[in-house]
């Protein structure tokens, strides 16, 4: 490649980058008086004030103003809510900037709080996501509420669960293993295996699922998955009876061998895969590779 | 003639010193038996032909750098020096692809040594190729080893509790590259060809978000999915299994955006966001930076628990490369400049900002520092050593440390890592 | 005495006691980490109902018992609606002491990074709120009512210049207010006999006097005269420890209670992998690697025992130890239970509260045991000082008598 030639490229689109910036309506002192009143008028065009939004949310957080415009229309339960989301996805990317967001940061958890049970479902569904990913008490009370009480649910179950579930301190066990034991909906059951595996109180039922050949094979994969950080040694055994049986699944098959490749369990036998390859059995492309990815990770010398 | 020569890159002869970026390292050549020859004994040194990286070879650093370097080797052993460095767009695919050949200067005369070299170089992920990507995923999940593994540390670093110390001030930028060199090199110590790949977020990326890659959406389980062979299909965090993560934009087809279409800067207007560091960090720790990361729903859109995804560290090493671009666009490696770094002297300076974003300061954790305003544990101290190819920054790395990664200053300085779009020569104006 | 089951009790009971104080006792039973109201809630929801409680002392008067809650809140807390409602239990206090004011300072470096919107108007309250307030407006508000000193007026300035880019003006203007009012306070009336263990107050330390007949007295660990708080809650057990338990170590080595504690003294810390709060359990490892550098293996055991046996496996254990400077060794351990936890729990009278299997909150604690494995001293909830625990093992070592050395 030639550096030069790469350079000049280069340097012509930083300059025509430069002067669109320029162009876009931020002075030094922030974005005009215009710019913040089309925000802000509520009777204006969706599409003009979600542009207006992009223009304003440059480096928002240098003007207070700014964000206090943008809290008070994510806040408003009038407002349009396409303009409402708009405003949220301004405001979560200033979030990152802790220091100069610092001063509305309390205000914005407020309103996300009050935006939990707001009348539009993706407002609702995205402040609840940013509030259980800061295990918010409130949302996760007004989640569990909705999981156990559907008459009471804001967002759908599985969504509800996979936000409950950002933090394993919440009290979602109990329902995790009812829906374990009893939904019919094999996506959501799977869900709760999936976080279920953080669950000390839980390895039986993972050994009961893994060498179940009726579950799910996700369900199985996943249980697999979760032995193997609760009860290594007995994962061990398990899983070498099940990536050597040429009846089960090979994604199951693969799965184990994978994690049998990279899991803090006890060492297994480093010929495993080789077994599995000798076999004339047609093998699907995906245990061919876990077979290859195991010889070559507990070769001698590796890591 | 049975001439037999040494090789020594990076300060050593063991093999491990043998990987470079486009960054010059110093080498030495001399001769181990000289087989009776009485005058200087003069080789060149190239490339072999075919697949692989290419090397390109300087007498100084300053130098122009070219295909072949011709040395006199003195018959005593004394070593003769020089620099080598990877060819600006010829990086290695794999380990030793690149090997350095030296042979006898004399029309036709024999082959002396190939020494396997690798031009190992931070790339794109989404045009790795499969083994490079494999290579890298399996590195990873053996640092996560189902989350037992020392990859907790780094998730533990970067907690709301900890975050004045590496978000919202100058500091944002050299912390993170700090953390992200601190990454690579534990990868590069179970496999010394991995280098972290980066998310260029202004391009779709359709190769990165795949059930053999960092995982495809499951839009009903909102986890990344992965392939059975997939190694980050065992991925844990605190305890939990699966990466929560929801694109909210066509991972396929787009350019990161949120689900309004608030998309990042592109590469262009991230450089051209200002020509002094101080006009560049802020802006774009709120975007590209942080609109990236709320490009996605789940764990990464927050930063209490964006380090459980491993996303992050591909995006924070493209966030790291445009600081990188913008650098070498700007000419700023100068840490004595404020216009390079605008916080210069240590936090009790007048005018300094917190400790851990004046540039002479050390950098928590690596520095083990505990007392307040630091927080009360430093899970990852100290700073590892790169395996064999440059003693910097040491194990308590400071701001200025992670400035000029290329040693352009003082070639000692250097980091030990090249971005594939960033060369070593300034550009020509 | 009926036992507070559900979130509907506690708020009859807080009713109860505003109406009239004659429950006010059973109020700070609630504040158990055991408490059979918290059996099974996540670690909010049970912070919520402690903050609900904490709030209410406000009103009904704060007793003795109660303050050591309400210190360790303020000194380690890291859950906004907690800290808030320790700073505003403190307005149920006749006076405010120059020790607490510091710990309510220290609460304001806590919170500052990680303040939240909160309320008290209800045990379940919803947003918006009608009375929304946060934990540096209600530290804040404490110490400008407090007697706080000028030593606090230049902390808070300090306070002032390192974070005031960062605090919403509300929370600016109240700051300023503090300062002003606390430069024009009069010095502090608190008494400043000399306290052992530096700026923990007495009251704050449960240090326990366990005296059998043939086990020494324990050295005493509280300054003046002031005589120590008693907690209500269940004493530790005297005596050695009991039958029935099996450890497994970081390396996974089996030991029981006998192959382990007797000898020699042993500092025993209780922790676990998955604590949320990096000034409890992180900040406990770290500290414990500190007193193992500082005395040798031959003096005094170091160990540390998981809350969460089940999920803690040796591998965790070693990572977590490791990466806080603890170096093992035939007399520094981590451990978990793999029998008999409960016998465990219920011997130290562990303050520890489960929801399920996980753990939903749990005090600071750390012992110290004599050459018998009988509790000879004991830290909860303050931080501890590991200069601290140094000095009583010393005494401790010079009570052993020869022969059983």
């Amino acid at each position: 490649m030639d550096v030069d030639e790469y350079d000049r490229t280069y340097a012509v689109a930083v300059e025509e980058a430069e002067t669109a910036h320029l162009a876009q309506g931020l002075g030094a002192d922030g974005p005009d008086e215009e710019l913040l009143g089309t925000v802000a008028a509520t009777s204006g065009e969706t599409d003009t004030r979600v542009a207006a939004i992009d223009q304003i949310r440059f480096n928002a957080v240098a003007y207070p103003a700014v964000i206090e415009l943008l809290l008070t229309v994510l806040g408003d339960t009038g407002d349009d809510p396409v303009v409402r989301r708009a405003a949220l996805g301004a405001l979560a990317e200033s979030s990152f900037r802790v220091v100069d967001f610092g001063p509305h940061a309390t205000d914005y958890r407020a309103i996300l709080r009050s935006v939990a049970t707001d009348a539009d479902l993706t407002l609702r569904e995205r402040a609840l996501e940013f509030l259980a990913l800061a295990k918010d008490e409130y949302a996760q009370r007004l989640l569990l509420d909705g999981l156990r009480d559907p008459k009471k649910a804001l967002v759908a179950a599985r969504r509800a669960l996979q936000m409950v579930g950002h933090d394993l301190h919440a009290e979602h066990y109990d329902l995790l293993r009812d829906i374990v034991a009893s939904s019919e909906h094999q996506g959501i059951r799977n869900d709760a295996l999936r976080l279920l595996a953080a669950d000390g109180d839980s390895k039986d039922l993972f050994a009961r699922i893994v060498q179940d050949a009726s579950q799910d094979t996700e369900a199985r994969s996943t249980s697999a998955i979760a032995l193997s950080s609760l009860a290594p040694e007995e994962f061990a055994s398990i899983a070498q009876d099940i990536v050597l049986d040429e009846d089960d699944d090979d994604d199951l098959r693969a799965t184990c061998l994978t994690t049998l490749a990279h899991g803090p369990g006890p060492s297994a036998e480093p010929d495993l895969a080789a077994r599995v390859l000798d076999t004339p059995t047609a093998k699907s492309a995906e245990l061919t590779r876990a077979a290859h990815q195991y010889t070559r990770t507990m070769a001698p010398g590796n890591g | 003639m049975a001439i037999t020569v040494e090789l020594s890159v990076n300060g050593t002869t063991e093999p491990g010193g043998r990987y470079v970026g486009w960054t010059p390292a110093p080498a030495t050549l001399r001769v181990l038996d000289a087989d009776g020859a009485a005058a200087p004994i003069r080789v060149t040194l190239g490339n072999r032909t075919g697949a692989g990286g290419k090397l390109v070879f300087r007498l100084e650093r300053k130098d122009a750098s070219l295909d072949q370097l011709d040395l006199d080797l003195a018959v005593h052993g004394t070593p003769s020096e020089f620099f080598v460095a990877g060819r600006f767009g010829s990086s290695s695919v794999a380990d030793g692809d690149a090997p350095l050949m030296v042979r006898s200067a004399v029309a036709a005369g024999p082959e002396l040594g190939s020494f396997p070299m690798m031009v190992r170089i931070r790339k794109d992920a989404n045009q790795l190729g499969t083994a490079e990507r494999d290579r890298f995923l399996s590195a990873l999940a053996r640092l996560n080893n189902q989350g037992q593994g020392i990859f907790q540390s780094f998730r533990n670093i970067h907690r709301d509790s900890t975050s004045p110390e590496a978000h919202g001030r100058h500091g944002f930028l050299p912390w993170h590259r700090a953390f992200m060199l601190d990454l690579e090199r534990e990868l590069q110590r179970l496999d010394r060809s991995v280098t972290l790949p980066y998310w260029r977020f202004d391009r779709p990326a359709p190769q990165l978000f795949t059930p053999d890659f960092l995982g495809a959406t499951d839009p009903g389980s909102g986890v990344a999915s992965f392939a059975p062979a997939n190694p980050l299909r065992l991925w844990r965090t605190d305890g939990q299994l699966g990466i929560a993560r929801r694109p909210l934009f066509d991972t396929q087809n787009s350019p990161a955006h949120d689900d309004n279409g608030q998309g990042v800067l592109t590469e262009v207007q991230t450089v051209a966001l200002g020509t002094t560091f101080a006009q560049l960090v802020g802006p774009l720790e709120s975007n590209p930076h942080g609109t990236a990361h709320t490009s996605f729903g789940g764990v990464v859109s927050a930063i209490d628990t964006a380090a459980r995804d491993p996303l992050f560290f591909l995006l924070h090493c493209n966030v790291d490369r445009l600081w990188a671009i913008w650098q070498r666009r700007r000419g700023r490696f100068d840490t004595q400049s404020p216009l390079t770094y605008r916080f210069q002297g240590s936090s009790t300076s007048p005018g300094a900002t917190r400790i851990g974003h004046n540039l002479l300061d050390t950098m928590w954790p690596w520095n083990n520092v505990r007392v307040r305003p630091r927080p009360p544990t430093a899970p990852r101290t100290p700073f590892p050593d790169a395996p064999a190819t440059t003693a910097s920054p040491g194990n308590e790395p400071t701001v200025r440390s992670m400035i000029d990664f290329q040693g352009h200053a003082d070639v000692v300085a250097r980091l030990g890592f090249d971005y594939d779009d960033v060369p070593f020569e300034a550009p020509n104006p | 005495m009926d036992e507070i089951q559900t979130e509907d009790q506690v708020a009859g009971l807080v009713a109860e006691v505003r109406a009239g104080p004659a429950r006010r006792d059973a109020l700070v039973e609630l504040l158990r980490e055991d408490a059979p109201v918290h059996a099974g809630c996540g670690t909010n929801t049970t912070a919520r109902i402690r903050a609900w409680v904490l709030a209410a002392f406000a009103d009904v008067g704060l007793p003795d018992e109660a303050l050591p809650y309400v210190l360790e809140e303020l000194e380690s807390g890291r859950e906004p609606v907690l800290v808030a409602a320790a700073a505003t239990a403190l307005r149920g206090r006749a006076s405010i002491d120059a020790r607490t004011a510091g710990l309510l300072a220290r609460a304001l470096s806590n919170m500052v990074d990680i303040d939240e919107p909160v309320t008290f108007e209800s045990l379940r309250p919803s947003w918006p709120a009608q009375r929304p307030t946060t934990a540096l407006l209600e530290i804040l508000a404490c110490l400008r009512d407090a007697d706080a000193g000028p030593a606090m007026r230049a902390e808070l300035e300090q306070f002032r210049r390192d974070h005031g880019a960062q605090l919403s003006q509300q929370v600016r203007e109240r700051l300023d207010e503090t300062i002003a009012t606390v430069s024009q306070a009069s010095r502090s009336n608190a008494a400043s006999s000399p306290n052992q263990h530096g700026e923990f107050a007495e009251s704050t330390q449960r240090v326990r006097r366990i005296s059998t007949a043939s086990s020494p007295a324990a050295a005493p660990c509280c300054g003046s005269g002031d005589r120590p708080v008693q907690q209500q809650d269940r004493d530790v057990h005297a005596g050695p420890l009991p039958d029935g338990v099996e450890f497994e170590d970081q390396d996974g080595t089996r030991l029981t209670c006998a192959d382990f504690f007797p000898g020699r003294p042993t500092a025993l810390a209780f922790f676990y992998t998955r604590c949320a709060n990096p000034n409890k359990c992180s900040l406990t490892v770290t500290k414990l690697a500190e007193l193992r550098r500082s005395i040798d293996e031959d003096t005094l055991r170091v160990a540390a025992v998981t809350y969460d046996p089940g999920f803690d496996l040796p591998d965790r254990l070693r990572r977590y130890g490791s990466d806080r400077g603890l170096r093992f060794g035939p007399s520094t351990r981590m451990l978990r239970a793999v029998a008999g936890h409960d016998t465990l729990r219920d011997h130290f009278a562990l303050r520890v509260g489960y929801g399920g299997s996980v753990v939903n909150r749990h005090a600071i604690e750390l012992f110290l045991l004599d050459h018998r494995g009988s509790v000879a001293s004991a830290w909860s909830r303050a931080q501890w000082d590991p200069a601290d625990v140094v000095e009583q093992a010393r005494r401790l070592e010079q009570l052993v008598l020869p022969a059983e050395g």
